[in-house]
């Protein structure tokens, strides 16, 4: 087996037949000439390797030896080379095709953005092309920090970023600012609303005038801790109303399904396009680019030129798979459609009375009609009927006109 | 020869190594598979079984199976095959 070594820097194979082939090793010796892979077929010939540049020198050797030296093949990467040679495209495109992926590692291909969930990746991606940053844009124009600095003054949502180079691929990490909390203002002028109607179980008011006693019924909208607090001996206060109120409410859901629904049956037939993308640019190798078959499902897969994670072109193959199908009927039976109504109903109805509300009693009736079910769910629940609302301007001129009354 | 044998009677004198006297072949063996030359002076014979090699004081005859001369310089062969003996000669 030849060594990578040999094979980089080229050697000759030789076959040398005479009386004593040892002499013409020998006579190599002599010469100063490097030779390996010694095999002998026989007693009068034998096989052997040198240098390219010795080949000569050995063949000279002939009459000296007495051997009759053939050379029988060069191989190695000059040969290699020089075979190139002739053959212009062979060469030439590779060193083309290194030359082109040299450039375009220079310009970025591909943006990656990480982290964002409320800031969508079109917000970000044009915060970017503002400050220089989009696809096929030079990257070593770029300045990490003036990018960061750009994109957190144009997203105020994002409190922190991070921009990375790897070659043609940019990596923004983003941290998004959270949302402050609602705060209590003491200030703003507010009252407490029913935001269900029930009968009163109990009210705790710790700041503001309440407007029920227990056991009263409260519609909705009523102002159940009003922000007003009238004085018998000093001015009348506006305040913001602060308190809950628990209260026995009832609530009958209805939710209907229908009976019947389409599933989608593969027919096995299936179709092949292949699309380039270059950049921007997509070619098609289909007809009807843009038109969708009816009744297919359409897997598309690229796949992109380039190292994964190192760099990446802007050069990407789109395999999309259209795999036909039909649809049939199936009707659910009803026990499956009640256990789907059932769990929809008491879904909303936890939605309704918060996390802190309680279901005293809850009945479901369940019945099939025209092809419909229909499912009601009647229930009692005890839960904070509380909510806040802004008091209306007539309430604050009215208390604001009390007050200016008992202070003259 | 004269000079030869004061040559390694001095060296025997002075209690030095025999590889360390010039020129004195030698023969190292690795893994019954190869087998480096030293200082030879010059290839006598060639086969598949037998390999001879002139030395400083005579000849060196390395017999095995599938020989073959792996490399060879002036001063140095490295024969490579299945081993059986090397013999003075």
């Amino acid at each position: 087996m030849a060594r990578i070594s040999d094979c980089l820097r080229g050697y000759a194979e030789l076959k040398a037949v005479g009386a004593e082939p040892a002499r013409l090793l020998n006579a190599c010796l002599e010469l100063g000439v490097d030779f390996w892979n010694v095999y002998p077929e026989d007693a009068y010939t034998i096989y052997f390797n040198c240098r390219l540049k010795a080949a000569k020198a050995v063949q000279a050797l002939e009459n000296q030896s007495g051997c009759e030296i053939e050379l029988l093949e060069k191989r190695g990467a000059p040969i290699f080379a020089r075979r190139l040679r002739r053959r212009f495209v062979l060469w030439f495109l590779p060193l083309v095709l290194l030359i082109v992926l040299l450039v375009s590692s220079l310009f970025v291909w591909r943006i990656d953005i990480e982290g964002n969930e409320k800031v969508s990746d079109i917000e970000i991606m044009n915060a970017l092309e503002d400050s220089g940053v989009y696809l096929g844009s030079f990257s070593l124009n770029y300045s990490s920090d003036l990018i960061r600095n750009q994109l957190l003054l144009k997203l105020p949502k994002l409190k922190w970023a991070c921009v990375s180079v790897f070659g043609s691929r940019v990596q923004i990490k983003v941290r998004e600012r959270e949302e402050i909390p609602k705060l209590y203002i003491a200030s703003e002028e507010k009252n407490i609303i029913a935001k269900q109607a029930g009968i009163i179980e109990s009210i705790r008011a710790l700041q503001g005038n309440p407007l029920f006693i227990k056991g009263q019924t409260a519609v909705r909208g009523d102002t159940l801790i009003s922000g007003i607090l009238p004085s018998v001996s000093g001015p009348t206060r506006i305040v913001h109303a602060l308190g809950s109120v628990r209260a026995r409410t009832w609530y009958e859901i209805c939710a209907v399904m229908p009976m019947e629904y389409e599933e989608k049956v593969y027919t096995g037939a299936e179709k092949n396009r292949f699309a380039l993308e270059l950049g921007d640019n997509r070619i098609n190798f289909y007809h009807n680019s843009g038109i969708l078959e009816v009744n297919c499902d359409n897997i598309i897969s690229e796949y992109s030129l380039g190292i994964e994670g190192l760099f990446q072109l802007p050069v990407s193959l789109v395999h999309i798979v259209s795999k036909s199908f039909e649809t049939r009927r199936l009707s659910f039976t009803e026990t499956e459609a009640r256990a789907a109504l059932e769990s929809a109903l008491n879904l909303r109805l936890a939605q309704s009375i918060g996390e802190d509300g309680e279901i005293t009693s809850s009945e479901i009736t369940f019945c099939v009609s025209k092809g419909r079910a229909i499912a009601t769910l009647r229930a009692e629940c005890k839960q904070n009927i509380a909510a806040e609302a802004p008091m209306s301007p007539e309430e604050i001129n009215q208390a604001t006109t009390k007050k200016e009354q008992i202070n003259q | 020869m004269k000079n030869k044998n004061h040559r390694r009677s001095i060296g025997e004198m002075l209690g030095a190594p025999a590889d360390a006297i010039k020129g004195v072949p030698r023969v190292s063996i690795s893994g019954f598979t190869q087998v480096l030359l030293e200082n030879h002076a010059g290839l006598v014979g060639y086969c598949r079984d037998s390999v001879e090699v002139r030395a400083r004081n005579g000849f060196l005859r390395v017999r095995g199976q599938d020989l073959e001369l792996a490399a060879m310089t002036k001063t140095e062969i490295i024969i490579r095959g299945i081993i059986v003996s090397v013999e003075q000669g």
